[in-house]
């Protein structure tokens, strides 16, 4: 046989394996990401055929929308509020859960709770732990230790009170990661570590954090990712009974929460596409960074 | 070395071994205070969701939100099977969401082995691809999908509801990092042994990700089971409506009856929390049949 | 051994799941040569049920079917989009009361002017007059009112003794009640374009002129309006944040509130303790002496991808006249929805409590809708900045104003 042919001949496999995949994907996901494309470098209202603008978009994005970068700057705030805080807590939660402790399954479905619960329920119940003055129970918690009220929906404190929710929602998922992770790592390490006398401290570090790295890689990113395109939390926390979100002075406004707004309550959709593509370059430089500090590390 | 010398040694190790004990004991209440009190603050909202539909009227809305019920009452649960046709809705969503993770867990963990442990033309820009996909805001990948699901025919439809669905860049991906972490030893012992690709998968492959599985298998349920926008626009007919699209219209424009909207919830979750309280188990079945220990 | 087992029950449970779904498919095939309008009610689940339960004597009558759907308001705008672009839309639509101007100018709905101006003048006659304003565009109306929210002042008339007649007699009963550490809310559209209005207009002023060509937030009367509305907020301590009304009207620290007259329906609810003990009143009578306040709802409008334009246009006549209107009001006496019909006629027979029908007509009669035009949803976020500036940053008005004025005017010109 042929190099060639034999070559795809064991590649064979792999393309049936990735096959199905692929099908939907190029229909569901790559089709329409490339119409999207397309479509922002046009004006487009949806219901009439689109007009090519050329990188018009992009520019009046750019260069002449402070809207834009102050939703950017609240979506980098938030995501340095989230990512980093959330997935330490998760992490705390799976190593705990992951000791020789009882009533583990109900721990975790516990802390996954927050996951399943109805949104509308969340909304209602952090709605009153943050409302003004003497009404919320976090005001009354820090009125009775003697610090004064906190306006945790005024402009200055709404984002990081969606925030502080973010976190507490998303607990429950990345440690369902982490412990699937962690379950992963064979016991035969950890006993050798022992042998030699090492602490608990040293086998998290030297064995737990290294062979959780693809596992830690993949919570990173898709924790990067989501929050990056935050929408629901903004929506439930500081839509108005006029359709606006964001808050007031766009207090809280976030970039999918204005892409939202553009694209399907002001039909633009050519800008919307615009603003969703840059988000994608942010995310894909961020990504890739990403990517390669931990191979780095995985390769020593 | 004399006898002192040696009645001192065991001392020492005797002190190290009891010290180690009561260290480890009281590791263990600090996990568990850590545990209870963060579950407790996770539940808050669930309880108080179970509570407000066993409410009468009047004991909704009050303010600040009570979690005592003083006349329980099923009224509520009542009035939203009367209204809408559940039952009907229940058997949509199951169907819907069973089909696609059961195709999920087939296609990912096929495609998150083959770009884990294969090496392939265009392996790597593939997954660039399938990595980026998710990138994009889906936002705006909806009315292109619509569009395409409408010239398949697919409205209003199961097929519609199902095949966009039946495989996902998260689950590749997920799949992938935990593949990645299996020694590739196992693999090319299985290979000597004269296994096909796809015994290898299935015999070698997947008793080793059951954990990664069994996360894929919530997750993707969950976030069918609660998926909203996708159902929306592409169901028009009330027949074909799913769980969530039937709650949604229960929140009325400005009254609401809460207790009914609250009791729609809890009938939404119960799914979820049996799922996940069924693939648990899993996570902890994965190690057991790792075939490393020996 | 154990994983052929699974496999084996989980091969059943997709058979069986196949099965069910076939039999699915199988039931949604069946079509009768009826003729049947779907409508679609932004709303609840039982007041779309009442409408198809109305839809019945309409068959009665005509010989064609009705089917409503309710869909939910957050996501409305999305669905009805999305329907256009799929050919899927219903026959009837309800929406937000600026929609149907918006997807009309895209030819996603039908010019009822143009299609039955006969018809269309006798349902504009009976409706209240601001409603008539704000749903006609140019020459064109492309949706007649389904129903109508409209703002009013709630008071306990245990701790008020009578209602503010006009601006000063708010500000010194707000001033009173501040000396006792309480205050007023405004609650729908607050720190909003919505929330200003009536201020705006009972000082006599408008967003634009008259033909809608130029922005008029720079007149004297705007800067009057505006001082006095975020005057409140600055001076009176009607709160910035988003409070629970019922709980603060209930509790008597916020004994005087403005909002949506369904909030009538959610107090006898949710606070049946102060039943009695409350009223309601017309919003306070500004410089030029006029009380008017703002006005909205639901209206409804016909798809043009729809096959039974006239059939629809028959079931819309239908629901816009008064005895169907009164049907629909007692309906939602039961459940928890609100309903004020937009039909003047209807509201002479309404079974109403006077002292609730009185003010509500009064106001109804006095009220004014969002200007009709295009692009105004997209300029409401530069007046409701405006206010939030004034009030949360101390800008000056005159000066807050005046950006506001620009960004309208430079979207005219768009």
């Amino acid at each position: 046989m042929k190099p060639f042919a034999k070559e795809l001949n064991r590649q064979k496999w792999s393309y049936i394996f990735i096959g199905p995949s692929f099908m939907i994907f190029t229909l569901f996901l790559i089709i329409p990401v490339f119409a999207s494309l397309y479509w922002s470098f046009t004006q487009y209202n949806i219901l009439q055929p689109p007009k090519f603008v050329g990188f018009q978009n992009y520019i009046n994005i750019l260069f002449h929308d402070p809207r834009f970068w102050k939703a950017m700057t609240n979506t980098a705030i938030y995501v340095a509020g989230t990512v980093p805080t959330s997935i330490v807590i998760s992490l705390a939660l799976a190593v705990a859960i992951d000791q020789n402790i009882r009533f583990k399954n109900w721990f975790k479905t516990f802390f996954f709770i927050p996951s399943i619960t109805s949104i509308i329920a969340i909304s209602v119940i952090w709605k009153w732990l943050y409302a003004s003055g003497k009404y919320g129970l976090f005001n009354h918690a820090l009125s009775s230790i003697g610090i004064p009220p906190v306006n945790w929906l005024g402009i200055d404190w709404t984002l990081p009170s969606i925030i502080i929710m973010s976190v507490w929602g998303g607990l429950g998922y990345n440690m369902i990661l982490f412990i699937a992770g962690l379950q992963g790592i064979p016991h035969v390490f950890y006993e050798a570590a022992e042998v030699d006398g090492a602490s608990e401290w040293d086998k998290f570090r030297n064995i737990t954090l290294p062979l959780l790295a693809p596992t830690m890689l993949f919570v990173t990113i898709m924790s990067i990712i989501s929050a990056f395109q935050v929408f629901d939390a903004v929506y439930i926390m500081t839509y108005s009974s006029e359709g606006a979100v964001g808050g007031a002075l766009d207090c809280a406004l976030t970039i999918v929460a204005y892409l939202y707004d553009t694209g399907f309550q002001r039909f633009a959709m050519g800008y919307a596409s615009a603003l969703a593509y840059l988000i994608f370059l942010v995310l894909f430089i961020v990504t890739i960074v990403n990517m390669r500090l931990v191979e780095k590390k995985i390769e020593y | 070395m004399d006898m002192n010398g040696i009645k001192e040694l065991e001392r020492r190790g005797a002190v190290r071994v009891t010290s180690k004990k009561k260290q480890q004991r009281t590791a263990n209440l600090l996990i568990y205070i850590f545990l209870i009190a963060g579950s407790f603050i996770m539940i808050v909202p669930f309880v108080w969701m179970i509570a407000t539909s066993f409410k009468p009227l009047d004991e909704i809305n009050t303010y600040p939100p009570s979690f005592f019920i003083r006349k329980p009452t099923i009224a509520a649960y009542l009035e939203l099977f009367r209204i809408i046709p559940m039952g009907r809705y229940f058997l949509n969503s199951l169907f819907a969401t069973t089909a696609i993770t059961v195709a999920n867990i087939f296609f990912c963990s096929l495609a998150g082995y083959a770009f884990a442990k294969h090496r392939f033309f265009g392996r790597d820009k593939l997954f660039l691809l399938l990595v980026g996909s998710m990138m994009i805001p889906w936002q705006v990948n909806l009315i292109p999908s619509f569009v395409i699901v409408k010239k398949f025919g697919w409205l209003n439809s199961f097929y519609g509801l199902i095949i966009p669905a039946m495989s996902g860049a998260f689950g590749i991906f997920l799949m992938r990092q935990f593949i990645s972490n299996i020694p590739d030893d196992l693999i090319d012992a299985a290979k000597i042994d004269g296994c096909t690709e796809f015994t290898i998968y299935r015999r070698v492959i997947l008793p080793l990700i059951q954990p990664a599985l069994a996360s894929l298998a919530i997750f993707t349920f969950m976030a069918q089971w609660n998926n909203f926008v996708w159902p929306l626009v592409i169901i028009y007919s009330s027949k074909m409506r799913t769980i969530p699209l039937a709650l949604s219209v229960l929140n009325g424009q400005f009254g609401t009856n809460f207790a009914m909207v609250m009791a729609g919830a809890v009938v939404a979750t119960a799914p979820v929390l049996i799922v996940f309280i069924a693939f648990q188990k899993y996570f902890i079945k994965g190690i057991a049949l790792t075939g490393l220990k020996a | 051994m154990r994983g052929i087992k699974r496999g084996k029950a989980i091969c059943c449970l997709f058979l069986f799941f196949a099965a069910l779904a076939l039999s699915c498919f199988s039931g949604c095939v069946k079509k009768s040569s009826e003729k049947e309008i779907l409508m679609w009610l932004v709303g609840s689940e039982k007041q779309a049920q009442k409408i198809t339960e109305l839809g019945r004597d309409f068959y009665k009558e005509t010989g064609v079917k009705v089917r409503c759907e309710a869909i939910s308001w957050g996501e409305a705008h999305s669905k009805y989009l999305t329907s256009v672009v799929g050919e899927v839309t219903p026959d009837i639509g309800t929406m937000g009361l600026t929609w149907g101007t918006e997807f009309g100018n895209l030819g996603a709905m039908v010019d009822l002017q143009k299609a039955f101006p006969a018809d269309l003048k006798a349902i504009e006659d009976d409706i209240f007059p601001g409603l008539a304003a704000s749903i006609r565009y140019k020459d064109s109306v492309y949706a007649v009112p389904f129903d109508i929210s409209e703002y009013i002042m709630y008071y306990r008339t245990d701790m008020i003794g009578k209602p503010p007649r006009d601006w000063k007699e708010l500000a010194s009963l707000l001033a009173e009640l501040n000396r006792n550490g309480k205050s007023m809310i405004i609650d729908w559209g607050g720190l909003g374009w919505i929330g200003y209005s009536p201020f705006l207009w009972q000082a006599g002023g408008d967003f634009y002129n008259k033909e809608n060509t130029v922005a008029t937030l720079d007149t004297a009367a705007a800067e009057t309006g505006m001082e006095f509305f975020t005057g409140l907020y600055k001076r009176y301590g009607v709160p910035k944040e988003e409070k629970p009304v019922e709980q603060g009207f209930k509790m008597g620290d916020y004994p005087i509130f403005i909002s949506g007259n369904w909030k009538m329906k959610t107090l006898a609810d949710v606070a049946p303790e102060i039943n009695g003990k409350w009223g309601i009143s017309q919003l306070p009578a500004g410089p030029t002496g006029k009380r008017t306040g703002f006005i909205g709802g639901r209206v409804m409008g016909i798809f043009s991808q729809s096959k039974l334009q006239n059939e629809s246009w028959g079931f819309i006549k239908y629901l816009s006249r008064p005895d169907i209107q009164l049907k629909l009001y007692e309906a939602t006496l039961e459940s928890h929805d609100t309903y004020l019909p937009p039909n003047i006629k209807t509201w002479d027979i309404l079974p109403m409590d006077a002292a609730f029908k009185g003010p509500l007509k009064a106001q109804a009669f006095d009220s004014k809708g969002p200007p009709s035009l295009l692009g105004w949803d997209d300029s409401t976020r530069f007046i409701d900045t405006a206010i939030q500036l004034i009030v949360l940053k101390g800008k000056d008005v005159e000066a807050a104003l005046t950006d506001a004025n620009d960004e309208l005017n430079r979207r005219l010109k768009k």
